[in-house]
């Protein structure tokens, strides 16, 4: 019986790349969690690209809490799915769904470049990877479409550089969450649920 | 709730289509944006037809009426710069990628959304994961606002800009920091219980039976035929 139950313990747990359900549903939560950020949680700023501050912040903590490789992407394409078909985003379904995505893939990147995200400078970097990469899309959807490029490029300029501040300083307030929730034991908390 | 359930089009014939059709239509009427003027207007024509005899030109218009100011501002330009012909074929390309999804979201429910996913090879996991998340959106909206509401109530207030210094920016991080770290807490609570709640349920048992059936009925049929007509002889004449 107990062999039995060794056996159908070691065989069920996932492997260490695998997602497990709770991983899965947290990654999920935290993606509806950026949708609805950007719908109720409107900072007091005029800017392009200030979503990007609690963004990029969720997306670094989403990557510290499931250190798994494609966590980040994950929430990225979930995000994207939970604005498109929610309606958000006045340029389309794709347009919604791809820059989404994209923000995701672009702190993915960073993270798998710097291993992990523990050090400031690497959040800052993965929040300014993820916003710019967000504005990347949108501007080569407009190319796709046929825009001219001088356009493109002229009404672009101002938004790469408040998506690059923002991006850097919501990848900054995204280590600074993860340091709160460490220093409040939320780690330990989760271990033990775990 | 950003989309409650009322926004769904019920009378729409749309409702009876599979949602992987609706997908495959929607997709198809957005690759059409790469192609001239000729065969964009004909896609035009044809999918504003079916948005009309779907009855969706209600949440279609929605969101032309979001964009109005876009088009008219690049139309202009374009018409400026490069000519008439020209700004018509960019407003039609952005015509159609802002309204292709319209037949797909305007009349499919969360659960045919599920269902659909787990058809086209989705993990039951993720499926479920996707459609939990879109159905706690409302709250997790409901939490931002509380946090907000609560956080003033103890003073803390934003400031209007994060500021000019980089100083002044790191500083407009610090301060959001009591905002967002609760948020996190509670998202990581209630993905907890809802895990909970699945496995008490079943969700990582093996399934039983064999699960949604994967078939398409006639009338999905017919619209995927006549779908994947209009975007060869569409791509075929360029």
């Amino acid at each position: 019986m107990s062999t039995d139950a060794a056996h159908t313990t070691a065989t069920d747990k996932p492997p260490a790349h695998r997602f497990s359900t709770f991983e899965l549903v947290l990654l999920a939560l935290f993606a509806a969690l950026i949708v609805a950020a950007n719908v109720a949680f409107k900072l007091p700023l005029k800017m392009p690209g200030h979503s990007g501050l609690v963004w990029m912040a969720l997306l670094v903590t989403a990557a510290a809490i499931v250190g798994k490789p494609g966590s980040v992407a994950i929430v990225g394409v979930f995000s994207g799915g939970i604005a498109a078909l929610t309606g958000m985003g006045d340029k389309g379904a794709l347009n919604t769904f791809l820059s989404y995505t994209a923000a995701g893939v672009g702190v993915e990147v960073v993270r798998l470049a710097t291993g992990s995200l523990t050090r400031p400078l690497a959040c800052a970097a993965a929040g300014l990877a993820g916003n710019v990469t967000k504005l990347g899309v949108k501007t080569g959807l407009d190319l796709w479409v046929g825009i001219p490029a001088g356009f493109v490029v002229l009404g672009r300029m101002y938004p790469l550089l408040t998506y690059a501040v923002f991006g850097l300083v919501g990848g900054y307030l995204g280590f600074l969450v993860v340091d709160g929730l460490r220093r409040a034991g939320f780690f330990v908390y989760l271990a033990e649920k775990r | 709730m950003h989309r409650p359930a009322s926004t769904i089009v019920e009378h729409s014939f749309f409702r009876r289509v599979d949602a992987r059709t609706k997908l495959a239509l929607s997709l198809a009427a957005s690759l059409v944006v790469a192609l001239p003027l000729p065969s964009v207007a004909l896609c035009v024509t044809a999918y504003g037809a079916l948005v009309v005899a779907g009855g969706l030109t209600a949440p279609a218009w929605r969101n032309v009426r979001r964009l109005r100011l876009v088009l008219s501002a690049l139309f202009l330009l374009d018409w400026y710069w490069v000519g008439l012909s020209f700004a018509v074929l960019i407003t039609l390309r952005l015509l159609v990628l802002s309204v292709a999804f319209t037949v797909l979201i305007a009349t499919t429910t969360r659960d045919d959304m599920r269902r659909a996913l787990e058809q086209l090879g989705l993990p039951r996991r993720v499926a479920f994961a996707f459609a939990t998340a879109l159905a706690t959106l409302s709250l997790l909206e409901a939490e931002w606002r509380g946090i907000l509401e609560a956080q003033r109530a103890r003073g803390l207030t934003l400031a209007a800009a994060p500021g000019v210094t980089w100083r002044q920016s790191f500083r407009f991080a610090h301060d959001l920091v009591p905002f967002v770290v609760p948020a996190v807490v509670l998202t990581t609570q209630r993905a907890w219980s809802l895990t909970e709640t699945a496995a008490m349920r079943g969700i990582e048992a093996p399934r039983v039976g064999s699960g949604p059936s994967p078939k398409l009925a006639p009338l999905d049929g017919a619209i995927l035929a006549a779908v994947g007509a209009l975007n060869l002889l569409l791509f075929a004449i360029g």
